[in-house]
């Protein structure tokens, strides 16, 4: 990328576009709803990387609908939001995905939710049931968060079977998705999609009489039962930068620091799964042997083994004392050399190698294309990684390799995975040498309404990114666009031509998660039933 | 005779006790405590207390599993009687009972994949015929030179070999466990059953990894020279030590792919095929 953010910023507002909003990190750029696909063009053409977009019911505040196209310009650190407005009554934008196919499924999901039309281009419902009731959108504000609308009919017959399902439950699939896949033979020739579940309203929730901003972190935590940690700490970063809430230090190495630990049981969890997939169950019960160390590290740490409650505005709950130090440190040698044995043995195994390497592949092409984030893209070929990219918290203080590889297959993303845990293992340990004294969290903060922020962090399964406008007392609006969310697309080109045996290894090496991609509500299709989730009840 | 029949009968109460210690010794490997080792006794217990509930393939699958048990409980039991004898030109006549025997089993496995009305079944059924196709045939030839008593000790050996591979992959562990392969075809060829039919392809199941180990013992033991009581005996107490060593073996190693296994079979056992015949042809 040859152009400053100066270059871009000025080309933006020649193309016709106007700046509301510049800070450090973010510019926010008013553009005309009909010519958005000419200003996505222009930024992907420039280098950046589309984040996601989000439908915000904007009528209590401007008496209009708003649509938030996140660019992420990596190279220099900032991002770029096209914000584009629609009138209640003609509520439509044009659609970018001619030009950035990564926005097909945020476009569907606003038009489902928020009732904003994508024009120019197909639609269907992706994330409403079919019997969800027509011009009935739960994220407009005259929708309650616990209002169960009148269920509606099947717009048509649930097409027959003719290829292979593989859910809505399968021994590959730890929660409910559906792929149908065509094979000829034994070779998958084309694949179908159908996903969102689980939706739990987690969004709705969060802007509800319910919620303040004080816990819905603890909400926010509940999306993942992997990496909540990284849903908890993305949100209070997005809220922080929103309000200006300066976060001590401490406060960040500590952050950054449970995070890491939250890489390494979420990776060694991975790695035991794709060996249970690979028919290695030695290899899957001794990654998570190893792994049962960091989950009583995390405890030690954190209170907790997951959902670990400790993330507040302004910092943290739980202090580092010099025991958890000493424990963290001998937990992380004696991990190193377990893990060590571990892909020695795992990768030495010939099935392992046999089957991993050459299926799924994903070509840096269409990896750019589909904005695929994570290890996923870095598998091929793509060098992005949040902490590089645009450093926050404690990550501008370390030191670390990005691991980069070009065969976009199966294999390459096992491998990515393993290299990424010696250098958490080394990030956690910079961390703790270099962690600072003072306090851990800031002891009065205010959040003014109105105010917009994006946060982007590099979880275990690639960029969690969190859009927030800030309200009374709560979010006005919370926008969670979860890694699984970028790369579920891209399984369509990675399990064309891929034998039917690797399918279910080629789904889990996006490691998905698709609690994290569902988050809206839970509905009974058969009996029409639908409840919302308590927070006693957890996510 | 006598002892034969009594060693084939100790032998299927014992299997499934073999069983259950392979179940431990792995979890051993694996860092767990594993289940007791008559656990694959409870299971089938528990499985025939049940109601029946019958499949989507219905009395085709029902009959194909019956029937495979008593097929393969036939040719575990008539191992025992060629132990009996010794791999020998007195015994050929039963080693072709025998080995009609293991292809029948293996045909009923197919019959009851592919009688499932589930595509998940009829995957696992074709995996299967494609295993029985790149093994079978080569160890039934290998079994048929063995039994004829005639080759030198090095052609034997190499006939041994052949057999040894084709019978681990007649006992269905990994790699080649890919008929069924729970995590991509959720138990493919026994997706449709449950309850005593269940209870009786498990029984199969363990039968077979029976065949199998004593199928290696005994090719091993006529290696030996040995026939008569004391190849029985000798078979009979191998046994145990081959299906650990196959248990050994097996968890070393991940599950292959229809073509990536059909491939390495065919290569290998038709390399040790060509030089047991050339072996044999030369006089060797």
């Amino acid at each position: 990328m040859s152009k400053t953010f100066d270059d871009i910023v000025k080309q933006l507002v020649d193309m016709g576009g106007v700046v509301e909003e510049l800070k450090a990190s973010e510019v926010y750029v008013r553009v005309p709803r009909d010519r958005l696909r000419n200003f996505a063009r222009f930024l992907y053409e420039s280098g950046a990387y589309f984040k996601t977009c989000v439908g915000v019911d904007e009528r209590q505040l401007n008496n209009m609908f708003a649509v938030y196209y996140i660019f992420g310009l990596d190279e220099l650190g900032k991002d770029v939001v096209l914000r584009a407005l629609a009138p209640e009554d003609d509520a439509w934008v044009d659609s970018i995905t001619s030009e950035v196919p990564a926005a097909d499924w945020c476009e569907l999901e606003f038009r489902d939710l928020v009732g904003i039309e994508p024009r120019n281009r197909l639609v269907r419902r992706l994330v409403l049931p079919e019997d969800w009731p027509d011009g009935v959108y739960p994220l407009r504000k005259e929708f309650k968060y616990d209002m169960r609308p009148p269920v509606g009919a099947f717009r048509e017959e649930l097409a027959e079977e003719t290829g292979i399902p593989v859910g809505p439950y399968h021994p590959a699939l730890h929660e409910p998705e559906y792929f149908e896949l065509y094979v000829e033979g034994e070779k998958i020739v084309d694949v179908a999609y159908r996903g969102f579940h689980v939706h739990r309203g987690i969004e709705k929730l969060a802007e509800s009489p319910r919620f303040t901003y004080k816990q819905v972190p603890f909400l926010a935590e509940r999306i993942c039962g992997i990496c909540g940690f990284v849903h908890s700490t993305c949100y209070l970063m997005a809220l922080e930068k929103a309000a200006g809430i300066e976060v001590p230090e401490r406060a960040e190495f500590i952050r950054s620091i449970v995070l890491e630990v939250e890489r390494l049981h979420s990776h060694l969890l991975w790695l035991g799964v794709a060996a249970h997939l690979l028919g290695y169950d030695a290899g899957f019960m001794h990654a998570w042997r190893i792994r049962e160390r960091v989950m009583v590290l995390a405890e030690y740490l954190t209170g907790s083994r997951k959902t670990y409650g400790i993330n507040i505005i302004g910092g943290v709950r739980k202090d580092i004392d010099l025991d958890k130090i000493d424990k963290t440190m001998r937990t992380m040698a004696s991990l190193k050399e377990e893990f060590s044995k571990l892909t020695e043995v795992m990768l030495s195994v010939p099935q392992v190698k046999s089957r991993a390497s050459g299926t799924g592949i994903l070509s840096k092409s269409e990896a750019r294309a589909l904005s695929v984030v994570g290890p996923v893209a870095r598998a091929s070929g793509l060098y992005r990684d949040i902490r590089k990219d645009y450093p926050y918290l404690a990550y501008k203080r370390v030191s670390f390799k990005v691991p980069l590889y070009t065969e976009g297959d199966n294999l390459a993303r096992l491998l990515v995975r393993v290299d990424e845990v010696y250098e958490s293992i080394e990030i956690i340990k910079q961390l703790i040498d270099a962690l600072p004294g003072g306090s851990i969290s800031v002891e009065e903060y205010e959040i003014p309404v109105g105010r917009k922020a994006v946060a982007a962090i590099e979880a275990p399964r690639g960029e969690d990114v969190h859009f927030i406008i800030t309200g009374v007392g709560r979010p006005y609006r919370w926008r969670v666009r979860a890694p699984t969310y970028q790369n579920i697309p891209a399984l369509r080109a990675m399990l064309r031509g891929t034998p039917l045996a690797d399918a279910p290894l080629t789904i889990a090496s996006i490691d998905p998660c698709f609690s994290c991609t569902d988050r809206v509500v839970v509905y009974d299709m058969r009996s029409g039933r639908r409840s919302s989730i308590r927070i006693t009840r957890g996510g | 005779m006598f002892h034969s029949v009594v060693a084939a009968l100790v032998s299927l109460v014992l299997a499934p006790i073999y069983d259950g210690i392979e179940r431990k010794m792995r979890a051993a490997v694996h860092s767990r405590i594993g289940p007791p080792i008559l656990q694959t006794w409870y299971d089938i217990i528990k499985l025939f207390t049940k109601e029946i509930v019958v499949p989507l393939g219905g009395t085709w699958c029902a009959l194909a599993t019956v029937l495979e048990l008593i097929v393969l409980a036939s040719s575990a039991v008539l191992l025992m009687f060629v132990a009996g004898i010794g791999l020998s030109p007195e015994g050929i006549f039963w080693v072709i009972v025998f080995t009609v025997l293991v292809s029948a089993a293996s045909s009923l496995t197919i019959l009851r994949s592919v009688s499932q009305n589930n595509v998940y079944s009829v995957v696992g059924g074709f995996r299967e015929f494609s295993l029985v196709l790149s093994a079978e045939p080569f160890l039934i030839m290998s079994l048929f030179l063995l039994a004829s008593g005639a080759g030198s000790q090095i052609s034997r050996a190499v006939a041994v070999a052949t057999a040894i591979v084709a019978s681990y992959v007649v006992s269905g562990r990994v790699p080649y466990d890919i008929a069924e392969a729970e995590p991509e075809l959720s138990a493919g060829v026994n997706i449709e059953l449950s309850g005593p039919l269940l209870g009786l392809a498990t029984v199969s199941t363990v039968f077979k990894k029976f065949v199998s180990a004593s199928l290696t013992s005994l090719v091993l033991v006529s290696l030996a020279g040995l026939s008569g009581w004391s190849s029985l005996a000798a078979t009979f107490l191998l046994t145990p030590a081959t299906w650990i060593a196959q248990l050994i073996l097996s968890v070393m190693l991940g599950r292959s792919r229809v073509d990536l296994a059909v491939k390495f079979l065919y290569t290998l056992l038709f390399t040790l095929s060509i030089l047991t015949l050339l072996s044999y042809g030369l006089g060797l």
